[in-house]
């Protein structure tokens, strides 16, 4: 019961309906079948949810290595047999389904299908450390680099 | 590939201002994202709410939605939950200790 006296749902429930959206793009009115939310609800949710992840996470996750961190890493590495390696690289390519016809050419992914780039850095953990996107899907992984 | 080269004097002092200053750009972003939805707010026409000749809400059994929840991904009344953590990580495409960090942190 909220402070109007009506039947008030469950932050659980706002919450999962955030990950149905956000992990798998779902629409907002679609969850209301089985998680019983209107779909203004859901869309307030996600956008709410979204700044309140960067409010509460950012200081944690957001952020520069430290020095240990980077000790850490590398001593682990050179243990590995890549002394001085700080991480993994790769990129990814993510279709870009509305991509303007002028660009098309540019954004032209490897699969047939118009693309960007990302590109990834992490360590032994999957942790990542820097994260880019936004180069044209026609460039390789060697020229994001 | 040798490690002086990020390994000098300033190398804590340089830390602590990167940091800083990432935190600085976050926070104007955040300010920036704050004042544009106030005054989207502002201009909005003021049709949200009740207002005599809408619709009303449906009335949805929020309670129904919650125990569905809790039955399937949790487990309710002392049964095993319906739906494995495998199937709740390709569900939502988040393992459930971090979900139930990102929870604990709302309640909180």
């Amino acid at each position: 019961m909220n402070a109007t006296g009506r039947p008030e749902a469950h932050p659980l429930q706002k919450l999962v309906v955030v990950f149905l959206v956000l992990g798998y793009s779902e629409s907002c009115d679609r969850a209301d079948e089985h998680v019983r939310l209107s779909s203004s609800t859901i869309s307030r949710a996600v956008s709410l949810l979204t700044e309140f992840m960067v409010d509460e996470f950012s200081s944690r996750y957001l952020r520069p290595p430290t020095r240990a961190e980077i000790g850490n890493i590398l001593g682990r590495n050179a243990e590995r047999g890549f002394p001085g390696c700080l991480g993994s690289l790769d990129c990814s390519y993510w279709q870009w389904s509305a991509c303007p016809k002028g660009r098309a050419g540019t954004y032209q992914g490897r699969n047939g299908q118009r693309s960007i780039v990302i590109e990834a850095i992490c360590d032994e953990d999957a942790w990542i450390y820097r994260i880019f996107s936004g180069s044209p899907g026609s460039l390789n992984d060697i020229n994001v680099l | 590939m040798s490690m002086s080269g990020w390994e000098g004097d300033e190398g804590g002092i340089n830390d602590v201002t990167t940091a800083a200053a990432a935190a600085a750009h976050a926070a104007t972003l955040l300010e920036w994202r704050r004042r544009e939805t106030s005054v989207g707010r502002l201009q909005r026409p003021r049709y949200r709410g009740s207002t005599p000749g809408k619709v009303p809400n449906e009335p949805r059994n929020f309670e129904l939605g919650l125990q569905c929840i809790l039955r399937d991904y949790l487990g309710v009344d002392g049964l095993p939950p319906v739906y494995s953590l495998l199937d709740f990580e390709s569900r939502f495409h988040v393992p459930m200790a971090v979900f139930l960090k990102i929870y604990h942190a709302i309640k909180d």
